[in-house]
């Protein structure tokens, strides 16, 4: 069952059917919960059922034991927490868990709650004297498997204390990078390049060296990794097993604030210009920079001062309303650059219709265009079914369109002057691109029994991909079996698919290339049409080594 | 950060902080350079802060060296702003109100060495455990202390965090003063609303709790932070009985439903499950402890209804008390209950020679409506003078039953000359609010025939900065609290004519100045002015210590 699900149940709540009639005949969930990594029973967790949307809870005794009685037939999440642990459904993976199943002949009354002991990281950040540094943002990276080729996920930030400690709890094992993101509390980066007031000042004697920023204050820290390195190459992961406390202290190095200059920005600029500058971790994560202080050194050309080196977003924005213009700039700083607004990257101008089925226009809608390193680009719908984006740098994109109904999909997408693969679109040098975008209804449903030598198991991966191989991310659907083997997967673009169940599946990186290429022979083939809801039986496989 | 910061940082560079006169710096030469030397110390203890930020007029820094000592050479003769800041201490600047902005000038050249103190921060930190002995994992703590805000003494939250996996929490970065610690409602603002009613069923858990244990402020202790205290505090939490609170709300539609939410005098909602039967309009409301709650419910309206007014929901605001379970509420919803405003405006062209400016725009006045029982409902309108126009009046709407402060402030050179409510006067007393009251509309009077009063204050014959209370004995909420500028004269403009108490304390800053029982004490020694239409004058005050009774 997938958490997904559960928090739409929750939000539909019970409906009424409390009111109902009870069913003579109720079932029970029982089991012990026990620690994950030693085996040893837990005594004093909570445990709890979701009954139709409400969670009920239960604590355990001394013993560790659990029970609830006068169960309808039904599905159940069961989760538990307990001090020192990762609070967590019953075989929890990431999104998806196994539901209980109550029933006549079903087995609900022996279950072993494995719960994973939490892991801590926890340690100090100190400056160059070694003196604690308080108020800095600390963020905990999850990395799926150790190296930086699967996309690294934000699990956390935090704040140091007036001591300088972090603490990181309730993690499950896994390999997580530490990022701490701080300004010296002494820094003071005054602008260079001001203008004529300050050379031609009257006071002469006051030393124009002075105005200039102080070296020793106009300083950085960089976005600085564990173990104390600021080339996120050199990033150390801390692999945590279950239980485990690991201290990850870092130091932070002060380095020379980069002043750099934008050139050839509106001259007049009734309403201000504003920069926003950001940096990118492991190449997705975008974080804010709190650059010091930004003034006009004549007319059209702006300094910002107070950045870190190295490759450095900025947004500038000038104007307002309907006359607001938005350009980003992305270089490698170094102080004393001078960038170029009237010189960007080449890019294209988007714009395009949606043909919706029957030719009926949805009151709002939204088109988005998605890429891990460029970030989303979103254009409203109009009346007309037509839309247009500013300008979007080169590179390969989804395309997804947000409506208020749930049952639409994207069948095609059609473009003159870029490239289509899927429902993907490839921008290149064209400036001008034309997107056709196709939708229609009826997504479908396949719900059905994984079973493991023929009989149904619990705890499996089902997965279901394209059989093209096109849309792979999109449009897979991935569930985990319930306790009665059963599982359910919705919200599927019509069309071929393989089906698979995979005991022990949850490590595999099935989206990458090959990886799933031992199980596809084995997959159950299934086309989907508009609107329907299959039911199937799948055969699990187990991990291929 | 604005365009025009860079600017104003050199206006203060070039004509603020550095005095220079022009003319001794034009002469400034090598042999009239100077050095200034001193070090930096812990006001507590003594002790010398090394790495410490000094700065001289904005323009020269240094750190402290292991010793505390900075040395700046080559300054030329003149007056300097002079501060020192680390994190974990407070200047004078960060630790007091009433001088800021004016730091101490120190003469180029000093007499011998200069000492700058910093004041520690206290700190407060410890463990929080629920009454089985666990760790209390992620629940609020909050340092309170009382503060002066608009001359109303609150107890404010002046700093919050939440405890780790192991129940532990820090507070730092405390100013030296009284702190109350309090533990809000378990999950407060996290609930779920379920569409059916459920049995009752008994439940404890945890409701507002303060240091050291206890559930209401009066039996609460302070804890006294001195300069560089660390304060150690470990706190069981008591288990309360949690209680239902069941009833009807009417005047929704079975359709959209309505929105119900319990809070409590803080602002936080103490509710855990919202149970709704949107066709009957029955609710239940579990997981409340003990206390006096204020219950609001809210009809939900559809989003972008094509309504062409933009109407309010039909609301109702409830006030509960809770002991136990409570059954049998009849909750209403309604337009709310409202209060109507008129403006007179009884300002005459340019007759104000003391307020510096006269402007053709309407007058306007911006109304605030402050609930005693429940501030965080205060609601602030602007209102403007409506007479000529049929049927136009402002006011408010959707009020909470309470005991009202009212407070008006035109938006220009005029002062408030009347503020009532039938016959409540209002710039002396408060409004009774009930529900169901049919209350005749605020009546504010504008004028601009307003007096000017200096106030020159001194201590021991010498200009002194600090606050000055003008303080008129029949209308105590009428007082003003204004700072005196470097030269120790402060100027308020726009009274009302009448006689005031003028009174200087050191210490201002947490001066209940609008309390008659805290003002008594100074009263004895204030000088008395009386002020006709437009007048002018000007009184000396010499400054009062504060008052150690309060």
């Amino acid at each position: 069952m997938s958490a997904l699900l559960l928090i739409l149940t929750l939000m539909l709540g019970t409906g009424g059917r409390r009111g109902q009639q009870r069913p003579t005949q109720t079932y029970q969930i029982s089991g012990i919960v026990v620690d994950a990594a030693s085996g040893a029973v837990v005594g004093g967790a909570d445990v709890s059922i979701t009954i139709a949307g409400e969670e009920t809870q239960a604590p355990t005794g001394g013993d560790g034991r659990f029970v609830f009685r006068g169960l309808a037939p039904g599905k159940y999440p069961l989760y538990a927490s307990a001090p020192g642990y990762v609070r967590q459904g019953y075989l929890q993976h990431g999104a998806y868990l196994t539901a209980i199943v109550v029933g006549s002949e079903l087995d609900s009354q022996h279950i072993v709650f494995r719960l994973e002991p939490q892991a801590v990281i926890f340690g100090l950040v100190t400056d160059d004297r070694a003196e604690a540094v308080r108020g800095a943002e600390v963020m905990l990276i999850r990395a799926e498997n150790g190296d930086r080729t699967s996309a690294p996920s934000l699990r956390s930030t935090t704040v140091t204390n007036d001591l300088g400690k972090y603490r990181f709890a309730y993690l499950l094992p896994g390999n997580y990078f530490v990022v701490v993101n701080a300004r010296p509390w002494y820094a003071e980066s005054r602008l260079e390049y001001l203008p004529a007031p300050r050379q031609a000042g009257r006071y002469g004697v006051l030393s124009n060296a002075n105005r200039k920023p102080d070296p020793a204050l106009d300083v950085v820290y960089p976005i600085t990794y564990y173990p104390g390195v600021t080339d996120e190459s050199a990033a150390e992961a801390l692999s945590l097993a279950a239980g485990e406390q690991e201290e990850a202290d870092i130091q932070l190095q002060a380095v020379p604030a980069v002043h750099v200059r934008v050139a050839n920005l509106p001259a007049d600029n009734k309403n201000g210009i504003y920069f926003q500058a950001s940096q990118k971790i492991f190449g997705s994560l975008v974080q804010q920079l709190q650059y010091s202080s930004q003034g006009q050194v004549s007319p059209g050309e702006y300094e910002i001062a107070g950045l870190p080196p190295g490759r450095v977003t900025l947004v500038v924005r000038a104007g307002s309303g309907t006359e607001q213009s938005t350009q980003t700039l992305d270089a490698n700083l170094g102080t004393g650059d001078i960038l170029d607004a009237a010189v960007t990257e080449a890019g294209a101008k988007v714009s395009g219709t949606v043909i919706f089925p029957g030719g009926t226009v949805p009151a709002q809608g939204q088109v988005t265009l998605i890429d891990t390193q460029n970030g989303n680009f979103s254009a409203s719908l109009r009346k007309d079914a037509s839309f247009s984006f500013d300008t979007i740098p080169a590179g390969t994109y989804r395309v997804m369109l947000g409506l208020p109904v749930s049952d639409a999909y994207v069948r095609e997408v059609s473009a003159s002057g870029a490239r289509i693969s899927g429902r993907r679109v490839t921008l290149g040098s064209a400036s001008d691109v034309r997107l056709s975008i196709t939708m229609a209804r009826g997504v479908g449903q396949v719900t059905g029994v994984a079973k493991l030598d023929g009989k149904p198991t619990a705890g499996l991966m089902v997965l279901a991909v394209p059989e093209s191989g096109m849309n792979l991310e999109q449009d897979s659907r991935m569930d985990q079996s319930d306790s009665d083997g059963t599982f359910s997967l919705g919200n599927i673009v019509p069309g071929k698919y393989i089906l698979m169940a995979i005991k022990d599946g949850w490590s595999l990186q099935w989206r990458r290339p090959g990886a799933l290429k031992p199980y596809l022979a084995k997959g159950l083939q299934i086309s989907i049409a508009p609107g329907e809801a299959a039911k199937v039986s799948v055969d699990a496989q187990r991990p291929a080594h | 950060m604005s365009r025009g910061f860079p600017l104003v940082a050199i206006l203060i560079t070039f004509c603020g902080p550095a005095l220079c006169p022009a003319s001794a710096l034009a002469q400034a030469a090598a042999a009239d350079e100077f050095q200034l030397r001193g070090k930096v110390v812990n006001s507590a203890t003594g002790q010398p802060i090394s790495g410490a930020l000094v700065q001289v007029a904005d323009e020269w820094s240094q750190f402290s060296g292991p010793d505390g000592g900075f040395e700046f050479n080559g300054l030329p003769r003149g007056q300097y702003s002079v501060a020192a800041r680390k994190p974990g201490f407070f200047n004078d600047q960060q630790l007091g109100r009433w001088n800021a902005g004016a730091n101490p000038l120190l003469t180029v050249p000093t007499e011998g060495d200069v000492v700058l103190k910093l004041t520690p921060e206290g700190i407060i930190y410890g463990e929080l455990k629920k009454q089985d002995g666990e760790p209390a994992e992620s629940f609020q703590v909050r340092a309170l202390r009382w503060r002066i805000e608009d001359g109303v003494k609150r107890l404010e939250m002046a700093a919050a965090t939440t405890t780790d996996d192991r129940g532990s929490f820090r507070i730092a970065d405390l100013t030296p003063g009284s702190y109350y610690l309090m533990f809000p409602p378990e999950r407060s603002g996290s609930w779920n609303i379920y569409d059916a009613l459920a049995p009752n069923r008994k439940e404890v858990g945890y409701g507002r709790q303060y240091y050291p244990g206890v559930s209401d402020r009066a039996s609460a202790s302070a804890i006294e932070i001195r300069p560089g205290d660390q304060v150690h505090i470990a706190q069981a939490l008591r288990p309360q009985p949690l209680f239902q609170i069941r009833g009807i709300v009417r005047g929704a539609s079975s359709d959209q439903g309505f929105g119900l939410d319990l809070t409590n005098q803080d602002g936080d909602t103490v509710q855990r499950v919202v149970r709704i039967d949107k066709v009957t309009g029955d609710f239940q409301i579990e997981g409340v402890p003990a206390g006096t709650y204020l219950l609001s419910a809210m009809a939900l309206m559809q989003i972008g209804g094509g309504g062409a007014s933009a109407t309010q929901p039909p609301s109702a605001f409830l006030p509960v008390h809770v002991q136990g379970d409570v059954s049998g509420l009849v909750i209403t919803l309604g337009p709310g209950i409202t209060v109507g405003v008129q403006v007179h405006d009884e300002t005459v062209p340019d007759a104000n020679s003391n307020s510096g400016s006269s402007s053709n725009n309407v007058l306007q006045v911006g109304l605030t409506m402050t609930p005693e029982e429940y501030p965080r409902f205060s609601r602030t309108i602007s209102a403007a003078s409506t007479a000529g126009v049929p049927g136009a009046m402002t006011g408010f709407h959707g009020l909470v039953p309470g005991t009202y402060r009212v407070k008006g402030q035109p938006y220009g050179a005029a002062y408030v000359s009347a503020l009532r409510c039938g016959d409540v006067d209002l710039l002396r007393d408060d409004l009774a609010v009930s529900p169901g009251a049919a209350l005749p509309p605020l009546e504010v009077t504008l004028r601009n025939d307003g007096a000017q009063l200096n106030v020159a204050v001194t201590e021991d014959g010498r200009p002194m900065v600090t606050g000055v209370v003008v303080y008129p004995e029949e209308y105590p909420r009428q007082a003003v609290l204004v700072p005196t500028n470097n030269s120790g004269s402060a100027t308020v403009w726009n009274l009302a004519p009448g006689t005031y108490q003028v009174v200087a304390v050191r210490d201002a800053g947490d001066l209940d100045f609008r309390n008659p029982a805290v003002m008594g004490a100074y009263l004895d020694k204030a000088s008395v002015v009386t002020l006709p239409p437009l007048g002018k004058a000007t009184v000396r005050v010499e400054v009062q210590p504060a008052d150690e009774r309060q």
